[in-house]
């Protein structure tokens, strides 16, 4: 038995557990996604081809801005190091997430591809960028046409809506894909926040002084996780998105004003002799008032959105 | 997403979905229309010298399996990789995941010789098992089929050289131990 012949149609879409790559056969697309050990396949015969649908996806250049910043963030840490060595790590994991930005910009405007049949709607996910989906169709199309016929533009009232309606494939009631497309994302970033009030309380009141080094990764958490849910289309509501805002502009002000201060003097201070060592106070406020205002605003929005993501799952399950 | 407006197929410049408000460009094919295309029916058996199907004597035979040799009606005959099976036949081959052209997935046994012959050498002492143990999976699936896309075996090359590099380190750092006196290694 010779494998049959296939040809590379898009580069490897990479994720954390594999990749999913299409190739394109005599009389068929394959679909491939890897899981490292093993390979899974999915076949779409052409004469099965029934639509190619590309949704111009939104390019999420409120997170793209705020990467920047959270770089150009984390690099100015080096300026206030002193050591040579923290001083390069800071400055080139920085370069490396605005490279990661450029990279993103460059490889052109996001698309969304799916790929119907009579029985299932896949989404091809190595179709992903705008020149990929233009080859990909321009290829496709060819050859679907060599199978089914030439496909021409069609007018209004070419071929009858109810021939669309007939087709087996049911679409979903929008309510429940909003929920599935939602996911626990919003959860989670709440979840987070209780978890880091608790985090951020221990580190500023010093019980175990260590912890204070963990604030700017929690402030890394936390901007990702709000900035992902206040800018992606998900299907939240007013309420959830406010929140997540809110987190936002709360996680920012307090890296600046607050007790991100304080963190960044404890993680600054792990790089100095122990008589230079300054000691842990904002700017603006005591140290236990620091403490109340950073855990404060977490425990208030993450017992704000856990209620209402609560609230709202079990009002859609009903 | 569907079912799509009729006039917002097949346009170059697409249309605007009023539930997500974004762009949708929509290419719409023949089959859309069509419907499936259904298989033949099965023909009568119209006197007894004609062969019959094993399954439904009722039905005039089509074809032998290919595998069993059992003559097959219209509605049995299955075709795949170039062949015809019969129900039995296609059901065991497709368990055993023999028919290229309907296999669902594969295990890339190079790609777990190399895992194996790399990420346990992270914590040493592994080493004495995996090693062995990718020698005799690069060894036993040497000539496996892999996957359907083509590639190479390089994979079974490095997973071989990693292993056989890691067992002569071990081995190396094992035998200076036994041999070495112990006083000359921290009691001078």
């Amino acid at each position: 038995m010779t494998p049959a012949p296939y040809r590379k149609l898009t580069r490897k879409r990479r994720g954390i557990t594999g990749y999913t790559q299409l190739w394109m056969g005599s009389d068929h697309l394959l679909l491939v996604h890897s899981l490292r050990v093993v390979e899974r396949y999915k076949r779409f015969a052409f004469r099965d081809i029934e639509a190619i649908v590309i949704t111009e996806a939104a390019d999420a250049w409120g997170l793209r801005a705020l990467a920047i910043l959270a770089a150009v963030g984390w690099g100015s840490i080096g300026l206030a190091v002193s050591s040579y060595g923290a001083r390069a790590f800071f400055w080139i994991t920085a370069l490396l997430g605005i490279a990661f930005v450029v990279l993103d910009i460059a490889r052109g405007p996001r698309r969304k591809c799916v790929l119907k049949t009579a029985i299932t709607s896949e989404q091809l996910r190595p179709v992903s960028r705008k020149k990929t989906a233009d080859d990909f169709v321009a290829t496709v199309s060819q050859a679907v046409q060599s199978v089914q016929g030439v496909v021409e533009p069609l007018e209004p009232g070419h071929f009858e809506p109810a021939s669309i309606q007939v087709q087996p494939m049911a679409p979903e009631p929008p309510s429940q894909e909003t929920s599935n497309n939602r996911g626990y994302l919003p959860e989670i970033l709440f979840a987070v926040l209780f978890f880091d009030a608790a985090l951020v309380w221990v580190g500023i009141q010093s019980i175990f002084r260590n912890v204070t080094g963990l604030l700017p990764t929690i402030y890394l958490a936390e901007l990702v996780l709000s900035g992902v849910v206040s800018f992606r289309r998900m299907g939240l509501g007013m309420f959830v998105k406010t929140l997540a805002i809110a987190t936002l502009v709360l996680c920012v002000a307090d890296i600046s004003t607050v007790s991100g201060v304080v963190a960044f003097k404890e993680v600054m201070n792990t790089t100095r002799a122990p008589q230079d060592r300054v000691p842990l106070s904002s700017l603006f406020l005591s140290q236990q008032a620091t403490a109340i205002a950073s855990a404060g605003w977490r425990v208030v929005i993450g017992a704000l959105g856990i209620t209402k993501s609560l609230v709202d799952r079990l009002a859609k399950s009903k | 997403m569907w079912p799509v407006p009729p006039e917002a197929c097949n346009r170059e410049e697409g249309f605007v979905c009023p539930r997500c408000s974004e762009r949708v460009h929509v290419t719409v094919f023949p089959a859309l229309t069509r419907g499936g295309a259904a298989g033949l029916p099965p023909e009568r058996v119209q006197s007894d010298t004609e062969a019959a199907c094993f399954f439904h004597p009722q039905n005039r035979a089509a074809s032998p399996c290919d595998l069993c040799g059992r003559f097959v009606c219209r509605l049995c005959e299955i075709q795949a990789d170039s062949k015809i099976f019969c129900p039995e036949c296609f059901a065991s081959a497709f368990k055993a995941n023999k028919i290229n052209e309907v296999d669902k997935n594969r295990t890339m046994y190079d790609s777990v010789a190399l895992a194996l012959s790399t990420l346990p050498g992270i914590f040493v002492w592994p080493v004495l098992f995996t090693g062995p143990s990718t020698i005799f999976i690069t060894i036993k699936y040497w000539k496996a089929r892999g996957g359907i896309i083509p590639r190479t075996r390089v994979r079974y090359y490095l997973a071989i050289m990693c292993a056989l590099a890691e067992m002569t380190a071990l081995g190396f750092v094992i035998w200076a131990l036994t041999k070495i006196p112990f006083r000359t290694l921290g009691n001078p």
